[in-house]
This record gives structure tokens, C-alpha cells and sequence, in this order.
């Protein structure tokens, strides 16, 4: 049977049940700060940003932070800041070395969950070393259409050039090409993709 | 074939103090001396190939080592390199899948080879030793994500002269102190920079003009390297 990371973690005396609230779009914690705790995200989900760059989003029963206390430095190499309501609870860093020193199972999970991240980074990489802004940007499109189906998207710019990695105004200039070419329509948050197929032609998807 | 007498020490009386295994109680260091096993690889010998199912960890005792991933066109992308201390293999181990990548000689290497089952028989006993891989395993995830983001935002040219950075980090000069102690292809550094050929070498050419670097055949000469770091977008 496998273990959850919610039974090992509540397994250790001095960890409190109770997480602290955050509302949606706080800042659990910023780039450059010193490290004090880990985090174990409770409920909802959190975005981790390096840079202005999302790197992957964490939700309920993830752990944040290890890494960063890990690789030297005394500070977070990233910032997280919360997608929705999210309910996380913070380990003094002092304790979660304490938590892997005296549970196998525990620090396996860790050396599993890192591992699974590195994979998923390294694959998002290939990705961009892959595909062009503008390929990138039409995926991302093609993804949401497919996860709502439907033709009509949320759509923000700052969530957007998190995620494709270029600055607010390069993706205003792209969607406003693509408008031009009729291949799309804005309007509010919200964006139809008019022509499917000619999305993928100009990506060269 | 003429055979090569290999003379590796214990673990106890290893020359590099600062690998992964070096946490590891000298019990612990005993029990795996006792149980590892070593090898001599050629330079250029395969250690393991990607997609091998993971039998083992190997540990670098003299030499290194590259390890790369064979790309969607068919050609091999490095991943990173290893030297002296540093172990291979471990990330396959822990997640129970194989080979992510194919490790090969840049030199000729002594390398030990600890079974998949005495590592995991160590990470129960010795705690430091789980420690010490978590923190590894961090520094990769740390790099992977710079990476990244050096490839969603840097320039090329950021890109490249920062992969001369961190040749210059992991191999150091020789000993005219200004001369890399490696040499790679220029497809090598495209892969390291996430670019093409092509790029790198116009990329190069443009650096060695401009002054921070020069090439000498395949070897990259470091003459200014505060302003290598600035072209890099880093600052020491």
C-alpha cells in the first residue's frame, strides 16, 4: 500500500494540525527571503515563480521549499504565491531535517518527489528549446480550449507570460497578429479561437 | 586486449572527501567497501546506456564523465557532466526507472558500482546518508529550473556564455589559469545552451571578437572572465 505524505507528515508530535489560510494571489513566501520553513500545502493550490517565470503549480499534499533548504544559500530560489484559497502549513526547517534523519519512508518520499520534479523540469525545457514564443503561446491556447472544450478561454496576461516567458507585451503583439489574421477574438478575459487549424499552421504545430 | 590492473582504496581512504557516499558512517563506509564493486572505462566507453534498467550507483573514483539523453531528432543532448565523488544513477534508483540517460568516458575513468539493493540497504541504515542524496538532489532541481528559465527568458548569447561559465565551474582552467580543462564539440555547447550548431558558432565567434573569450581550435580560452559573467547576465 503506498503511504501518504499526510500520514507521515501528522506522524511527527511537533508538527501543529493547523495551517494558516491564505487568500487567493498572497505570497506564501518571496524569492531572496531566508529560508525558514518548508511548507505542506493542506488545501488548494499554489503557483511557483522564479524569476516572473512559472516553473510548475503545487497543490494540496505537495511540499515546498525542500529544495531551496537543500541546495545552500539560506534563501528561497523562488517565490510562491497562492492560485486559489489555499490552507499550508509551515515546518521550521529545523524540524523537517529532524523528520528525514529519523523517517526512511519520509526521506524517500522527499528523494521521489524531487526526482519526479527535476524529470518534469528538464521535459519542460526540451519543450522550450523546441518550440518558438509564438508556438508556445498557440499550444498553451490549444491546451485550455481542450481542457474546457470549448473554444472560448480564460485568458489573463500576466498568467499567460508567466507561463510562455515573455513579457505581457510580446503576447499582446502576437494575439493582436493573430486577431488581424482572423484566427482568434478578444474580448475581456476571455478569448475564441475563431480558426483551429490555421492556429496550428502559424504555430507550426 | 590488454588487461588494466585497477587499484581502487576503500571508501574509508578515499581522496575525495566531498561525494554523496562521504556522509555515510565509517561502518557504513566498511560495509560498502566491502560489498562495491569497480571498473575501468576508456575514454569515450559507454558506462551505462539510457533506458537500461537501473541495476546500480556508480561513484566516480578518478576521471569524467558525461551524461546525455538522445533527443527527438536523434541526437544525443547533454544533461550534465560528473566528476571525481560524484555518483551516477542515483535518480533512476529512487524512482525505481531506467537509465534516464547514457553516462560516457570523457577521460579514462576508475568508477565503483554499488548494487541497487546495498543502496537501498544503506539509505535504511544510515540517515546521513538520505540527507546528503536530498541535498544533491536539490542542486539538480535548482539547476534544472535555472535552466528553464534561462531558456524561457536569457538570450542566446546570455545562454552560451553562461554555459562557458559553468564549464568553467564544474572543470576549471589548466594551468595556464585561463584555458577551459575540457573540450566539447560546438554542438556539445549547443545542446548545454539549448541552441543549434549554427547559433553557437556565430554566438562564439561573436564572444572571442568582442573579447571575452578566444578560440584556440576546439579549446575556449577565458581572458575576461568578469565580462563573460556580465555577457551571461551573472554577477559573482
Amino acid at each position: 500500500m503506498q503511504i501518504k505524505i499526510k500520514d507521515l507528515i501528522f506522524d511527527f508530535p511537533f508538527v501543529e494540525s493547523r495551517g494558516e489560510v491564505f487568500e487567493k494571489n498572497a505570497f506564501i513566501f518571496r524569492e531572496g527571503e531566508p529560508i525558514e520553513y518548508v511548507f505542506y500545502i493542506q488545501s488548494g493550490s499554489v503557483k511557483v515563480v522564479k524569476e516572473g517565470y512559472l516553473l510548475w503549480e503545487a497543490k494540496a499534499n505537495e511540499l515546498i521549499g525542500v529544495s531551496s533548504f537543500f541546495s545552500a544559500g539560506g534563501t528561497y530560489h523562488f517565490s510562491v504565491k497562492t492560485s486559489t484559497e489555499a490552507k499550508v502549513l509551515g515546518i521550521k526547517v529545523s524540524d523537517f531535517k529532524e523528520m528525514l534523519a529519523s523517517d526512511t519512508d519520509f526521506a524517500k518520499h522527499n528523494m521521489k518527489m524531487i526526482s519526479e520534479r527535476i524529470q518534469l523540469t528538464n521535459s519542460k525545457s526540451k519543450n522550450l528549446m523546441n518550440y518558438s514564443s509564438k508556438s508556445r503561446l498557440i499550444k498553451e491556447m490549444l491546451r485550455r480550449m481542450k481542457k474546457g472544450s470549448s473554444k472560448t478561454i480564460e485568458f489573463t496576461y500576466e498568467e499567460i507570460s508567466e507561463i510562455i516567458g515573455v513579457s505581457k507585451k510580446f503576447i499582446q503583439r502576437l494575439l493582436s497578429d493573430f486577431e488581424k489574421k482572423d484566427l482568434i477574438k478578444r474580448f475581456q478575459n476571455k478569448l475564441i479561437l475563431k480558426d483551429v487549424n490555421g492556429l496550428k499552421t502559424e504555430g507550426e504545430l | 586486449m590488454k588487461r588494466v590492473n585497477i587499484n581502487i582504496p576503500s571508501c574509508c581512504d578515499c581522496a575525495n572527501s566531498k561525494g554523496v557516499l562521504c556522509a555515510l558512517s565509517k561502518e557504513n563506509k566498511e560495509f560498502l567497501s566491502d560489498k562495491k564493486g569497480h571498473n575501468f572505462y576508456k575514454k569515450g566507453q559507454a558506462i551505462f546506456y539510457e533506458g537500461n534498467s537501473a541495476n546500480g550507483l556508480y561513484c566516480i573514483n578518478k576521471g569524467r564523465v558525461k551524461l546525455s539523453k538522445l533527443g527527438e531528432d536523434g541526437k544525443d543532448q547533454i544533461v550534465r557532466f560528473a566528476k571525481e565523488g560524484d555518483i551516477l544513477g542515483y535518480r533512476s534508483l529512487l524512482s525505481n526507472e531506467a537509465y534516464q540517460a547514457t553516462a560516457t568516458a570523457m577521460d579514462d575513468c576508475y568508477i565503483c558500482l554499488v548494487s541497487k539493493d546495498k543502496f537501498n540497504e544503506l539509505i535504511e541504515k544510515d540517515p546521513r546518508l538520505s540527507v546528503s542524496v536530498i541535498q544533491l538532489l536539490s542542486r539538480d532541481l535548482r539547476s534544472a529550473e535555472q535552466l528553464l528559465v534561462n531558456i524561457a527568458q536569457k538570450s542566446v548569447k546570455e545562454r552560451i556564455s553562461e554555459a562557458i561559465v559553468v564549464l568553467k565551474r564544474t572543470f576549471g582552467f589548466r594551468s595556464d589559469n585561463k584555458t577551459l580543462d575540457v573540450v566539447l564539440t560546438r554542438s556539445e555547447i549547443a545542446d548545454m545552451a539549448g541552441t543549434t550548431t549554427e547559433t553557437t558558432i556565430r554566438t562564439l565567434s561573436q564572444l572571442s571578437n568582442e573579447g571575452p573569450i578566444e578560440l584556440v581550435g576546439k579549446t575556449i580560452v577565458i581572458n575576461d572572465f568578469k565580462k563573460l559573467l556580465l555577457e551571461a547576465g551573472l554577477f559573482d
